[in-house]
């Protein structure tokens, strides 16, 4: 079959690679219709993700028609039509018998790893590096899909791809992200990163009652997409003194919630802070670059919620916790539980409240990936969000 | 039997020396004599009660003179599983269905009730050998083990069953074992990949998952591009 394989920091190639089969009971494999690049992906594609490996598969948005069950699964049967989570859970450990299946004990082949990084390992991710499990990943024709009784979720022929493919990431990582502010009706949430993750977020503030959804972002595209298909009023952090304009528009107390949806790529405009971590994470004597959550410490109002979607790995430099503490923030962040929300989800699409496919600018087919992989990490040609059909 | 060869050579060299002494002077009974035969006694049998008395013990492959104080390897490792304490002690009582989730051990047969045999590969391929008993064992908390003389691998250790929150069991496991070539054995071991601590660790992991999800999971056989060996030789040298 074909697959997208990476092969070193901004080096991915279309291959030939064996189909794969069914390992364990649990198993099932899903014939590819759609998938996406995420903006996580870029992390893997800069090589700031450590522990990948040459010819590993890469891919953790898609979807498909299932074409084979494991002895050990009778929640699926050939054809169904599948969204699949890009956590892997197993669905009998204590955090998935909680809800909290982005930590599942029991998903992650390389728990070693992660434990030996972060003390204790959370699940296992489809094509993400060999410390979430080295699982191959959805950019191919075909996926072998563990816990199979527990990720895909059946969605109705009544919707597209593009209506449904964002339920595998994105949708439910800004709808947690969102509900992990605790919004109460008349909150003022900001937005750092207008990327499909950040709109998502925006949506589902409003959907949770926020009045008013800021957006922070440098690329007039995004603002503009913010404005139109969220609502939101934007500040480009190029052009505008963040803090200053949040303070205004909040009329002196500063945003309720801020969202981080940038992660630890973020850039920053020239702020001695922003030029700093640059300089560290390019020597790779820092990890994440923090500029995004810096400010949105420095600009959550007192008592409020920082909600980080966006993924950090390793270490951060020069965090305002002093600014954290004297004004008691929450922080609330993790990776997405994302079987927790495909109930709730697909119940806003189908019943029209949200239709996810707002965020796509692209549809390629897979053979053109890594051009596709470029023109997402430089924003080129409007580029929003790529979906790739096999 | 609780001397070592060397010990109970010398018991006997020293007894007939004793002996000798004494019958050259004519003195089968004197107390040089008495000595003398009790020592040699001693020597062949290899039991010697003042030595049982004391807790002291030579032989080689006694678990109390080879682990005890700074001899042996000493490992604990603990871990929660989503099953009953019953159930998870019934489980591991059996004995039989441990090398399902622990790396390297082939089998475990009884051999007579209350005495089981190990069969076990270790590093480079070697295959060692031993008998165990248990020696002491509370019904759904403790279980004790030693290995028996004649083993190929000396240890002891006990797991312990306790009640984790929301039904679940606590399982730790804390052993100490002689590696076969002693410290230097356990070094060559670990330089070439074998680190007893991380392999219990996994052990018990595979345990956790085996009871709770059904399955270990796994991406051995799973699809790939072209390979380099360069992360395979880096994975072992970080286990």
């Amino acid at each position: 079959m074909k697959a997208l394989c990476w092969y070193g920091t901004r080096d991915v190639r279309v291959e030939q690679v064996p189909d794969p089969a069914i390992l364990n009971p649990r198993d099932a494999i899903v014939r590819v219709t759609s998938t996406a690049i995420c903006g996580s992906d870029l992390h893997l594609y800069d090589g700031y993700i450590p522990s990948m490996a040459a010819g590993d598969i890469l891919g953790h948005e898609f979807m498909g028609e299932v074409v084979d069950v494991g002895s050990g699964v009778s929640t699926l049967a050939r054809g169904d039509r599948v969204i699949v989570p890009f956590t892997i859970a197993c669905g009998g450990c204590e955090p998935c018998g909680r809800g909290l299946w982005s930590l599942c004990d029991n998903s992650n082949p390389n728990a070693w790893m992660a434990e030996k990084l972060y003390g204790y390992s959370g699940s296992g991710l489809f094509g993400f590096s060999h410390i979430y499990g080295g699982y191959a990943g959805g950019q191919a024709e075909f996926v072998r899909v563990p816990f199979a009784d527990v990720g895909p979720f059946k969605v109705p022929s009544t919707l597209r791809d593009d209506q449904v493919l964002f339920l595998t990431d994105i949708f439910p990582t800004g709808y947690m992200a969102a509900e992990n502010c605790a919004i109460s009706p008349g909150d003022v949430v900001a937005v750092w990163g207008a990327g499909p993750v950040g709109l998502f977020a925006m949506k589902s503030a409003s959907l949770l009652g926020a009045s008013r959804v800021i957006a922070i972002d440098r690329v007039p595209d995004r603002l503009a997409l913010a404005r139109d298909a969220c609502g939101a009023e934007t500040l480009n952090f190029e052009h505008d003194d963040v803090l200053d304009a949040l303070r205004t528009m909040t009329s002196g107390r500063g945003p309720a919630a801020c969202i981080d949806a940038v992660g630890l790529e973020a850039h920053g405009a020239g702020s001695l802070g922003a030029r700093y971590d640059s300089a560290k994470a390019g020597l790779r004597m820092a990890t994440d670059r923090l500029q995004a959550l810096r400010e949105a410490i420095l600009a959550c109002g007192k008592g409020g919620t920082v909600s980080i979607p966006g993924v950090y790995g390793g270490y951060l430099d020069k965090l305002p916790m002093g600014a954290a503490f004297a004004k008691g923030l929450t922080f609330k962040m993790g990776q997405t539980h994302v079987q927790r929300y495909l109930p709730r989800l697909l119940a806003l699409i189908e019943d029209g409240s949200i239709d996810p496919s707002f965020v796509i600018s692209h549809h390629l087919s897979l053979d053109e990936a890594p051009m596709a992989y470029d023109m997402f990490l430089h924003k080129a040609h409007g580029c929003t969000k790529v979906v790739l059909t096999p | 039997m609780n001397l070592a060869d060397w010990e109970r050579l010398v018991s006997v060299v020293i007894g007939a020396g004793l002996v000798a002494a004494a019958l050259r002077q004519r003195q089968t009974l004197s107390p040089r004599a008495l000595t003398g035969l009790s020592l040699i006694v001693r020597g062949v049998s290899g039991y010697c009660p003042i030595s049982e008395r004391v807790g002291l013990s030579t032989r080689s492959d006694d678990t109390r003179h080879v682990l005890g104080g700074a001899g042996g390897v000493k490992l604990t490792e603990s871990i929660t599983i989503g099953r009953p304490r019953d159930e998870v002690f019934a489980l591991w009582r059996d004995l039989r269905d441990l090398p399902t989730f622990m790396q390297g051990l082939e089998r475990v047969e009884y051999v007579e009730p209350g005495v089981t045999h190990w069969v076990f590969t270790g590093p480079g391929g070697t295959t060692l050998e031993w008998d165990a008993e248990i020696i002491n064992e509370v019904e759904g908390s403790l279980i004790g083990w030693r290995s028996l003389p004649g083993a190929d691998l000396v240890s002891a250790g006990s797991v312990q069953f306790k009640d984790a929150p929301g039904d679940r069991t606590a399982v730790t496991v804390t052993m100490q074992y002689a590696p076969p070539g002693g410290r230097l054995g356990a070094a060559v071991s670990w330089m070439m990949g074998w680190a007893p601590a991380s392999v219990l660790r996994e052990d018990l992991r595979r345990l956790k998952r085996w009871l709770e999800a059904g399955e270990i999971p796994t991406t051995e056989g799973q699809s790939s591009g072209r390979r380099s060996g360069t992360f395979g030789a880096v994975q072992q040298v970080l286990r």
